[in-house]
C-alpha cells in the first residue's frame, strides 16, 4: 500500500445563506493513496465540488482536517496554500483555462516558472510534458489555434510538469465531445499507469466512473460508498 | 513570465492601451511645457530683477534696506578680491551708490533715483541699461560729469544728447549738493519704472561729488553664472562671513520681496495644476486597469488557482500600469521635444497677447518673449510624480485582482 497523498479526516463544510445554514459537506473521513485514479460521484449538490475545493487548497473546511502529503492545509496562510496549490497539486478544470495571451508551451511553462524552475530545464520539461500528451509540433500555437480536446490536453500537460503529488479534476470532460472525452480520459489513465500519477475527478460522466479503480460516491454532503473497482478496459 | 504576460496582456487590448498612454504622453507634454515656459519666465524675471541694481546677492550694512545709507562697506576691493578668490563661482562683484535725487532741465524737472556704476567693471549682464542704450553710449569714467537717463524721462525733460542737467542730492556728510552733467547717453530697457525714474552717474564722479571716501561704497552686487546657483553660493558665504559687523549678505529674495513671492506662489499654483492634471491621468490608468481586472478574472483566478501568490498577481497587474505609465511618459517627452526646442532656441512672443509692457511680481521685462528651460530637476519631478501616482491609481484594481476567489472565477464562462 503507498503512501497517503491525502488524508481527509472530519471535513464539513457550512455556509451561511441569508443567515440559514447549509452543510455542503458532512463530516466526510477518506485517504487518497499515491498511484490512485478515483472519482467523487453523485448527483448535484451533492458537495463533490466543494470537497475537491477544499482539497485543492482553494477553500477551507468548517470543521476537520486536511492535509496533502502530510502537510495539513488548516491556518494556512493565503501566501502558505498558494504554495501548496503550486508545489503539490495539478489541476485540470472544466473549462481548460489556459491563458489565452501565452502559446501551449508558455502555459505549461507558467507553472514550472512559479516553482521557479531554471530556464533551460522549464524549456525541456514543457515540451516533454507536451510530447507526453500528444502535443508535439503544436507547442507554439496559442489557445484559440487550438480545438477544445487539445486545449484540454494542454491542460493535462500544465498539470502533471510541476510534478505534483496529485492532479485534481473538476468535470474535464463535460466540455468535450464523445470521442474526444474518451481520448483525454484514456490519456489521463495511461499518465497514472505509466508515470504513477494520482488522479482524483469530479465528475458526472460514465466514461470516468468507468474507468477509475476507486469511486466515492457523495449524497447530500455525505460518503454514500467508497468502492475499490476492479479495473475495466 | 511575469513581463511576457504583462506586455502580452497590454497587447491584448492594443486600443485601450495606447489611448491610456497617449493621454499619459499629453498629461507629460502639458507639464513638460507648463514647467519649462514657467521655470524660464522665474528665471527672466529674476535676471532682469538682478540686473536693475543689486545682483543675485548683496553685500550692503544691514539696514541699508530700511533707508540708512551711513554705514558703506569700506575697503570694499580688498574684500572684492579676497570673495573672488575663494569662490570662484562668483562670476562679478559690482560696486554701487544709490540715492534720490532732485533733477531739473531747462524745460522741466522731476524727483528720481540714481545709480552710481562703475563704467569699467559692468557688464551687460550685470546691467539691463548697458545693453539698452538707444541713443548715445553708456557712462565712461574718462569724460567728467555725464549720465545717463532713460528715454521716457528724457522726453518729460524735453533733453537729448549732448544737453545739461542739474541734479541735487544729499552727500555722504548730509549735506545738499547740486551738480550739473551732460546727457551722454539715453537708454530704453523696457522696465517702465527704470526707463522714467532712473539715472545713472559713473561712480568715481559721483563719488568726487557726494565725498565719498575713495575706498568706500554702498553696496556690492554679487553675479552668478546662472541664477539656480544663487542659493549654494549664499549658503557657502554664510557658512563664513569675509565681512565686518555691521555689513550683512541679502539673498535676492530680500533684496526683491515681491519678485519673490510672486515667484514661490506662481510656483506652488503652477505645481498644483499639474498635480490635479496627473491625478486626472491617473484616474484614467485607474479604469484602464480594473477594466483589464475585471476582464481578466477568470484567468487570474485561473492563476491563483494554480499556485501564482498574491504578490505576485499584485506585482503584476502594478507592473502593466507602470509600463503604460512609462510608454505614455515615451511619448509624452518625444511630443515635447520639438515643442520644447523650438521655444528654447526660438521663443514664443507674448506681445499680441501681453503688449509691449509684461510686468510680473513687481519686474517689468518689456517684449516679452516666452521661452521654456526644462530643468533635470523638473524631469524628474515630473516622471516621479507621474508613477507614483500610477502605482497608487493601480493599488487599487491590483488589490481587487488578489482578492479574486479563484473558486468563483475559474467556473466563470
Amino acid at each position: 500500500m503507498g503512501q497517503h497523498v491525502v488524508s481527509v479526516q472530519g471535513v464539513s463544510k457550512v455556509y451561511s445563506q441569508d443567515t440559514v445554514p447549509f452543510v455542503a459537506v458532512k463530516n466526510v473521513s477518506f485517504d487518497v493513496t499515491q498511484g490512485d485514479f478515483m472519482a467523487l460521484v453523485g448527483p448535484s449538490g451533492s458537495g463533490k465540488t466543494t470537497l475537491l475545493n477544499m482539497i485543492g487548497a482553494l477553500d477551507t473546511p468548517t470543521e476537520g482536517t486536511i492535509a496533502i502529503a502530510g502537510e495539513p492545509l488548516q491556518d494556512k496562510s493565503k501566501r502558505e496554500l498558494s504554495l501548496i496549490r503550486r508545489d503539490l497539486i495539478g489541476f485540470v478544470f472544466q473549462s481548460f483555462n489556459l491563458i489565452p495571451v501565452l502559446s501551449a508551451r508558455e502555459n505549461v511553462e507558467l507553472t514550472l516558472s512559479l516553482q521557479k524552475v531554471p530556464k533551460s530545464e522549464k524549456k525541456e520539461r514543457a515540451f516533454k510534458a507536451l510530447e507526453e500528451v500528444g502535443l508535439k509540433g503544436m507547442e507554439d500555437r496559442r489557445p484559440f489555434q487550438l480545438s477544445g480536446g487539445q486545449q484540454q490536453r494542454v491542460a493535462i500537460a500544465r498539470a502533471i510538469a510541476p510534478r505534483p503529488h496529485m492532479i485534481l479534476a473538476d468535470e474535464p470532460t463535460a466540455n468535450l465531445d464523445s470521442k474526444t472525452a474518451v481520448a483525454i480520459l484514456d490519456l489521463m489513465k495511461r499518465l497514472s499507469e505509466e508515470r504513477g500519477v494520482t488522479f482524483l475527478f469530479s465528475t458526472h460522466d460514465h466514461r470516468i466512473v468507468k474507468a477509475v479503480k476507486r469511486l466515492i460516491r457523495m449524497q447530500d454532503g455525505e460518503i454514500e460508498h467508497d468502492t475499490k473497482l476492479p479495473t475495466q478496459e | 513570465m511575469i513581463f511576457v504576460l504583462v506586455f502580452r496582456n497590454l497587447f491584448r487590448r492594443k486600443k485601450r492601451t495606447l489611448v491610456t498612454a497617449m493621454s499619459v504622453a499629453l498629461g507629460v507634454w502639458i507639464a513638460a511645457l507648463a514647467i519649462g515656459t514657467r521655470e524660464y519666465t522665474y528665471q527672466r524675471l529674476m535676471e532682469v530683477s538682478s540686473q536693475l541694481a543689486y545682483g543675485n546677492l548683496t553685500l550692503a550694512s544691514q539696514d541699508f534696506f530700511l533707508g540708512d545709507y551711513k554705514n558703506p562697506i569700506k575697503g570694499y576691493e580688498a574684500l572684492v578680491k579676497e570673495l573672488k578668490e575663494s569662490h570662484p563661482e562668483i562670476k562679478d562683484i559690482i560696486p554701487r551708490l544709490m540715492g534720490e535725487a532732485y533733477i531739473a532741465s531747462s524745460e522741466n524737472d522731476a524727483s528720481v533715483g540714481f545709480m552710481a556704476m562703475d563704467p569699467e567693471r559692468e557688464t551687460e549682464q550685470t546691467s539691463i541699461i548697458m545693453g539698452h542704450m538707444v541713443e548715445g553710449r553708456f557712462i565712461h569714467e574718462s569724460l567728467d560729469h555725464q549720465v545717463n537717463i532713460g528715454h521716457i524721462l528724457a522726453q518729460k525733460l524735453m533733453v537729448t544728447l549732448g544737453d545739461e542737467i542739474i541734479y541735487t542730492t544729499t552727500d555722504f556728510k548730509g549735506e545738499v549738493t547740486s551738480y550739473s552733467a551732460e546727457v551722454v547717453g539715453i537708454f530704453a530697457t523696457g522696465n517702465q519704472n527704470t526707463d522714467r525714474h532712473v539715472i545713472i552717474f559713473p561712480l568715481k564722479q559721483a563719488k568726487e561729488d557726494l565725498h565719498y571716501p575713495n575706498d568706500h561704497t554702498q553696496f556690492l552686487s554679487l553675479f552668478v553664472a546662472h541664477h539656480e546657483l544663487t542659493n549654494d553660493l549664499f549658503n557657502s558665504l554664510h557658512k563664513n562671513p569675509r565681512w565686518p559687523s555691521p555689513i550683512k549678505l541679502f539673498h535676492w529674495s530680500e533684496t526683491q520681496g515681491s519678485l519673490a513671492s510672486f515667484v514661490s506662489g506662481h510656483r506652488i499654483m503652477t505645481y498644483l495644476m499639474i498635480f490635479f492634471l496627473l491625478l486626472v491621468i491617473s484616474s484614467g490608468i485607474f479604469t484602464c486597469t480594473i477594466i483589464n481586472v475585471v476582464e481578466r478574472r477568470k484567468e487570474i483566478g485561473t492563476m491563483l488557482a494554480l499556485g501564482m501568490g498574491p504578490t505576485q498577481i499584485f506585482s503584476m497587474i502594478i507592473l502593466e500600469s507602470l509600463v503604460i505609465s512609462f510608454l505614455g511618459c515615451g511619448m509624452g517627452w518625444i511630443l515635447v521635444s520639438p515643442f520644447h526646442h523650438y521655444l528654447a532656441h526660438y521663443g514664443w512672443d507674448m506681445t499680441p497677447y501681453f503688449g509691449e509692457n509684461y510686468a510680473a511680481g513687481g519686474v517689468e521685462l518689456g517684449r516679452y518673449v516666452m521661452k521654456s528651460t526644462i530643468t533635470w530637476a523638473a524631469t524628474g519631478m515630473i516622471i516621479a510624480s507621474l508613477f507614483v501616482l500610477t502605482i497608487l491609481a493601480a493599488t487599487g484594481p491590483a488589490i481587487r485582482a488578489v482578492q479574486i476567489s479563484p473558486i468563483k472565477a475559474i467556473s466563470e464562462e
